[in-house]
């Protein structure tokens, strides 16, 4: 199976007017993404994740190493026609409006006017922004600029997406729909790559990570491998009495185990919040997204 | 490198939409009407010609100095506005390549000055009609006569200049002339009095410093043995000589034949070809302005793209700075070159005469060490190489004249400006890719 993306001892070291190493942001990276992954990058601030995707897209050139995006240098045009991107930052171009600037991106894919039309009709619907869609951006809210960032990255209905914070100036609502879109286009199979400080949306939506810091690659690997602790099981039942609990933890004492913690499992708080916003019924919903075969409502 | 239409369009159509949603254009074009309107100030203290003249200049004026600042802050604001606000990240992640993003660029910017000088013309040919027709018949015609210049030219009794063959010279006091000849003429091509329009180099073979002298035109029909005379008493050298001849001169058509000769006897006179022209019935003075309006749009051409490739690299104030020398160093060519020519004369004569006791006596300009201002002449002219002298795309040259812009002037500015702009757009596809965009 060809790699969507493969790095091979990939480095970056930025240099001062005078040609002279000042920061070496990526060292010897080498990961392999299979496609239909969603692989996670992740890591503290300044640890090489953005200089990674701007590596995989041909923005700058690596000091070392190699890099190959859908079997192709970085550089070549052609890989980008099947790609989508969402920097840290939304800066569009203020003075358009989310039509134009659906428009604009679709004609760089060489889009004809009526597919242009129907992907951004689709995607102005989906991230809920067709009551704007004809503001200018410059009149938008951060998270409503982020929306429209979202909408140029799937414009061409890409292979790969690349999302650098997806979740990023989002409220509770949005992140759990961009969640539910990483997973969309999974099960669409999609690559996704992402990087998020948001470690628990990580742990749910990614089949591997990479964990970065000062440029190194820490740990590589499937989440569940990473994340296994082989000496310790956690076990949840449903409606135990107070009385089999206690008879469960002897049992445990008794094979020699040491019982670490015991208590009522807690709800996330995502789930408490997006609950209670739906049942104050003041318009902010969340729709869970529609299953393989079923018509969104 | 991978450039197709589509892209280059989107790209010039951002740029195009960008301008037009910022509103400068309409702003700087409001901003120009109501300053071409206060020329109207001026017209109690003038007569009706001196009020057509006023217009026209304030119009070019204001024209040049709105189109630079309007080309040069958007052209140098637009890439480093890409890059610094991050939306570079955004184009390079599609398939647009980073050469076609600066094409791009420049193809919009091209199109929008051209808009941008397209209608100030129009402002400014309506707002000339328009006090025409308030003003009534005493108003001149608006008028541009078109350039002819002659089908032969040769020396009788006078001989080329060695270091350039084109240009004749013939020596005064004497039978020596230097003649161009107009062939095949119609008389109904020419107003009543046909204008002569002059611009002879007038030196002497003894005395280096010589830059006039007394001339004669003798316009001859040879066929009909019909002439007529003008004599110039004191004409510099390169000043523009005009005067005008009957059309009777002429007959119903034939050949014409206009001889110079430099009546001091230490004198001389060098033309080339074109040192001497006649001009045509007038020809439609709205396609003349456009024609004289593409020459500003050259120049501005050529600051755009050395702005846009500059800003590829350094920060738009500084591209500014190279786009504003452009101008100056442009509009100052000819007086440096004359300059760098002065001072090389004298160079030479101080290195001829040393030794001697005059050699002694002579000094250089500001008593400057010789080989400081060989230095400064030697830079300038290096840098005067890789500029374009700006005077060729001063169409108030023209127009203040009732003059036509010819075609053949037309393309050979386009000719002049075509090999710096390709230059500086090879050199900013070239930085574009391989340009960092991080």
């Amino acid at each position: 199976m060809t790699a969507v993306i493969e790095t091979s001892a990939l480095t970056k070291v930025y240099k001062d007017f005078w040609g002279r190493p000042k920061h070496k942001a990526l060292d010897q990276l080498s990961i392999r993404i299979d496609p239909g992954e969603v692989f996670g990058l992740i890591g503290p601030n300044g640890c090489g994740k953005t200089t990674t995707f701007k590596l995989l897209l041909g923005l700058i050139f690596p000091t070392g190493g190699q890099a190959t995006v859908l079997g192709k240098p970085p550089t070549d045009v052609g890989v980008k026609a099947r790609l989508g991107f969402l920097p840290e930052e939304s800066y569009l171009y203020h003075w358009l409006t989310a039509d134009e600037t659906l428009d604009f991106f679709g004609r760089l894919f060489h889009l004809d006017r009526a597919t242009r039309k129907k992907r951004a009709d689709e995607l102005i619907e989906r991230f809920g922004l067709a009551h704007a869609r004809k503001r200018q951006i410059r009149e938008y809210s951060k998270g409503m600029t982020r929306r429209v960032g979202f909408c140029q990255a799937l414009i061409n209905d890409p292979d790969l997406v690349i999302f650098d914070e997806p979740t990023s100036g989002l409220d509770p609502i949005s992140q759990r729909q961009i969640k539910d879109l990483i997973l969309d286009l999974k099960r669409r199979g999609k690559t996704v790559l992402l990087s998020s400080h948001l470690l628990g949306d990580v742990q749910d939506i990614c089949d591997r990570i990479a964990i970065l810091h000062q440029g190194q690659t820490k740990k590589y690997g499937a989440v569940r491998d990473i994340l296994v602790q082989r000496d310790s099981i956690t076990m949840t039942f449903k409606d135990l009495s107070e009385q089999g609990r206690r008879r469960i933890e002897d049992l445990a004492r008794a094979e020699g185990a040491r019982l670490v913690r015991s208590e009522n499992t807690l709800e996330t708080l995502e789930d408490v919040f997006l609950r209670t916003v739906q049942e104050s019924g003041d318009g902010l919903t969340y729709r869970p997204p529609a299953k393989e075969g079923e018509e969104r409502k | 490198m991978t450039t197709s239409w589509v892209r280059l369009w989107a790209v010039a159509s951002l740029t195009l939409k960008e301008a037009l949603r910022r509103r400068i254009i309409f702003f700087v074009l409001l901003l120009f009407a109501v300053a071409l309107q206060i020329s109207a100030a001026f017209f109690p203290s003038l007569n009706m010609i001196g009020r057509l003249r006023v217009m026209e200049s304030h119009s070019l004026s204001i024209t040049g100095l709105f189109t630079a600042i309007a080309v040069l802050f958007l052209a140098a604001f637009s890439l480093p506005g890409d890059f610094e606000q991050k939306r570079v990240y955004y184009l390079a992640s599609k398939p647009l390549s980073k050469p076609t993003l600066f094409l791009g660029r420049l193809l919009g910017f091209s199109i929008l000055v051209t808009l941008f000088i397209a209608s100030m013309g129009l402002i400014t040919v309506g707002y000339i009609r328009i006090v025409k027709l308030l003003s009534g018949d005493a108003f001149p015609a608006l008028v541009a006569y078109p350039r002819l210049t002659a089908s032969e030219f040769e020396a009788v009794k006078g001989q080329p200049i060695p270091a350039n063959p084109d240009k004749l010279f013939a020596l005064g006091g004497g039978e020596a002339t230097l003649i161009w000849h107009f062939n095949g003429l119609r008389a109904a091509d020419f107003p009543d009095r046909i204008s002569v329009l002059a611009k002879i180099q007038i030196a002497s073979p003894t005395d280096g410093y010589r830059s006039s002298g007394a001339v004669r035109f003798r316009v001859l029909n040879h066929e009909l043995k019909r002439q007529s005379e003008k004599i110039l008493p004191q004409l510099n050298t390169n000043e523009e000589a005009e005067f005008d001849i009957s059309r009777d001169i002429l007959g119903t058509g034939g050949d014409l034949s206009i001889g110079v000769s430099c009546l001091d006897s230490d004198g001389l006179v060098a033309g080339v070809r074109n040192s001497v022209v006649i001009y045509h019935r007038s020809a439609n003075f709205e396609l003349n302005f456009a024609r004289g309006l593409t020459l500003a749009l050259l120049q501005s051409l050529l600051v755009t793209a050395l702005t846009l490739m500059a800003s590829t690299v350094l920060s738009a104030p500084i591209s500014v700075l190279l786009g504003i020398t452009l101008y100056i160093m442009g509009n100052l060519h000819g007086y440096v070159l004359e300059g760098a020519r002065d001072i090389d004369q004298t160079l030479d004569q101080i290195k001829a005469a040393q030794g001697t006791e005059k050699g002694e006596q002579m000094h250089t300009p500001e008593d400057l060490p010789p080989w400081v201002l060989r230095l400064s002449t030697l830079s300038s002219r290096a840098v005067l190489k890789i500029v374009p002298d700006f005077k060729r795309f001063d169409f108030s040259l023209w127009l203040l004249k009732d003059r036509a812009v010819s075609w053949e002037e037309l393309g050979e500015a386009a000719a002049g400006v075509a090999p710096h702009f390709l230059v500086l757009t090879l050199l900013g596809v070239l930085i574009m890719s391989f340009k960092d965009f991080g």
